[in-house]
């Protein structure tokens, strides 16, 4: 798998948050992407993830040209091959453990009974079995991150975007979220880490800058 | 993503605010509810009415001398009979419309009038009826006691009644009539005979058949000292008849009199206008309680605009992880659509149940058009209504909604 990213982003007053910049991210590599907040990195993660389109340029994901798919078409991209992991978990509240977990699958048109056993599995992988039916608000951080985590992960994506997975964890617990992305980076998934903490960019192999809409490696 | 899914996604959300999503309810719920209601409460008094015109007998055309109906057949006057200051018939209308078409089978001529009533003790304003014999067959009058008066009373004035069961017993509890005496504005009559009930009310003048005094038309018309005829009644013999019997009445009277001055309807025309009455009545109403069906809409429009906003990251998260935007339209209008079907369902059970209670007291039917009705608007209101809110989540970038705080 392989991204060629080169972005113009304007926003109202065509504001440069990311310069043109090319890069090739292969299938299975580690990345970390830092830089000070405002330096563009976040715009980065979102383009690569489909989740902004970019104002210029050309993005090639899995071999195919995805700049100018329409919405619902990189919707179905996202659904399927990749997963996101952000700073403030993104749980729905009153919702139960597996329920979050199941939500992608919701789109894939997977079924009720289908989608709690693959949830119940997987959140029993991240050693969350007995809290299958608890909601956000009964659950520690760390447990809601996890949870999210395997919300990521459901859909057995290629791509694992995490965008500051840490800020909100105490450096014990997260620790631990750390180590789950190594495992899954060493099961061969790619996985993209957007942070500005050096503890947390270290875990990746390969490392990129950015500082006022400049990617360096 | 299914239909079915798609729904247990909107009913979980709502869920998640449940007083919130009862109170927009609410507001649906009370405008159905009325419009429910007021329809049932129109349409039951039409049937009532009708009714009450079948009751009158079969194939009356009614000579009345006001102009009841303008061109077009509709009401220019709802006050009925009696008119007051048109010019009556005469006698000899009576006499020359009986021979006029031979369609006719029966012609009486009536006076009514509205009197005080007294007997011993007891008091009341009833309206009296005098006619000629023939009244108790055409109006197909039946007796529970007694008789009616006879054909030789008619021809000397005799002061004889038969009343109508309600005016018996209000004016004799004790039920012992035949016999005793009334005084209609203080000349007294005697009671021959009570007739059966023929309804309840509302009759051709809105007053209550059963709550009438029968007495031959040459005595009541000397006691008011008149000889004019309030108005004619006509039986047809049948009613392939009732047409051209019309016409040629018609031809008649517009010999001597201006056509503006006097109507000729039947039962079905009579009944026609005050349908067209009731009706327009009802269309009115019902539309003043749409009114509040469409603030119910608007209170569902605003509660989606603040759970779309509210519910921002959400939406979000929802198309980071693979909602299409049609998909996030459908979720949205789905919950608009189920708030306001809850709703359109309650408020068709309070109103039918209101309805039933009203029916009591008053005629109300609910009807199938109606309750079909008001659950297609109530789920037209969940879609207008909820359309703009559901667009605009929709259209949200997932980035700019995962920003939001």
């Amino acid at each position: 798998m392989e991204k060629v990213g080169k972005a113009y982003q304007l926003d109202g007053v065509r504001v440069e948050a990311l310069r043109p910049t090319s890069l090739v991210i292969g299938q299975g590599e580690y990345i970390s992407i830092m830089g000070p907040s405002g330096s563009g990195k976040s715009t980065l993660m979102h383009i690569l993830g489909l989740l902004d389109n970019s104002s210029d340029g050309k993005l090639i994901f899995g071999g195919r040209d995805v700049t100018n798919l329409s919405e619902a078409e990189t919707a179905r991209i996202r659904n399927k091959e990749i997963g996101f992991v952000f700073q403030q978990f993104n749980l729905l509240p009153k919702t139960e453990a597996w329920k979050n977990v199941g939500l992608p699958l919701i789109y894939s048109g997977v079924s009720r009974a289908e989608r709690r056993r693959r949830a119940v599995e997987l959140l029993s992988k991240l050693g969350l079995g007995e809290r299958i039916d608890h909601t956000p608000s009964q659950l520690s951080g760390g447990q809601q991150q996890r949870v999210a985590i395997a919300r990521a992960l459901i859909n057995n994506p290629k791509v694992i975007f995490a965008d500051e997975p840490t800020g909100n964890l105490d450096s014990k617990t997260g620790k631990e979220i750390m180590e789950i992305f190594d495992g899954l980076n060493l099961e061969g998934k790619t996985v993209i880490l957007v942070t500005h903490e050096k503890e947390v960019a270290r875990h990746a192999k390969r490392h990129l800058k950015i500082l006022d809409g400049k990617v360096r490696e | 993503m299914d239909i079915i899914s798609l729904f247990r996604v909107a009913v979980s959300s709502l869920l998640r605010n449940k007083s919130r999503s009862i109170l927009t309810t609410l507001g649906i719920v009370i405008g159905v509810a009325a419009v429910i209601t007021l329809v049932a409460i129109g349409d039951g008094l039409k049937k009532y009415v009708s009714g009450q015109f079948e009751g009158l007998g079969s194939n009356i055309i009614m000579v009345l001398p006001i102009n009841m109906v303008d061109e077009e057949g509709r009401p220019m006057t709802l006050h009925g009979a009696p008119p007051v200051g048109g010019k009556t018939f005469i006698e000899r209308d009576v006499r020359e419309i009986k021979r006029i078409h031979q369609g006719i089978d029966n012609v009486i001529p009536q006076v009514q009038k509205l009197m005080k009533i007294k007997s011993g003790a007891k008091q009341k304003r009833v309206d009296v009826v005098g006619s000629s014999v023939e009244y108790q067959n055409v109006r197909s009058i039946t007796m529970a006691d007694g008789r009616f008066y006879n054909e030789s009373e008619v021809g000397r004035s005799k002061k004889v009644a038969a009343l109508g069961p309600t005016a018996a017993r209000d004016l004799f509890p004790d039920g012992n009539y035949i016999g005793r005496t009334v005084y209609i504005s203080s000349v007294g009559f005697e009671v021959v005979g009570v007739t059966d009930p023929r309804g309840g009310g509302g009759g051709f003048s809105g007053a209550d058949l059963d709550d009438q005094i029968y007495v031959p038309i040459t005595s009541l018309q000397k006691l008011i000292d008149s000889s004019g005829i309030d108005f004619i009644v006509v039986k047809a013999a049948d009613s392939s008849q009732i047409e051209g019997v019309i016409a040629s009445i018609k031809a008649y009277l517009g010999k001597t009199r201006n056509v503006d001055t006097f109507s000729v309807v039947d039962q079905r025309q009579l009944l026609g206008t005050v349908e067209a009455v009731i009706g327009t009545l009802t269309i009115g109403l019902s539309g003043i309680a749409a009114i509040s069906l469409l603030v119910g809409g608007i209170g569902v429009m605003n509660m989606m605009l603040v759970t779309v906003t509210e519910r921002t990251r959400e939406i979000g998260l929802r198309k980071a992880v693979g909602a299409t935007p049609r998909v996030i339209l459908g979720q949205f209008l789905a919950e608009s659509v189920i708030l306001s079907l809850t709703g359109g369902l309650v408020g068709i059970l309070i109103g039918a149940g209101g309805s039933l209670i009203i029916n009591r007291f008053f005629p109300a039917r609910i009807s199938a058009a109606a309750v079909l009705l008001a659950f297609g608007v109530s789920a037209g209101v969940g879609i207008i209504f909820g359309i703009l809110p559901a667009r605009r989540a929709a259209k949200m970038s997932p980035v700019e909604a995962l920003r939001y705080e």
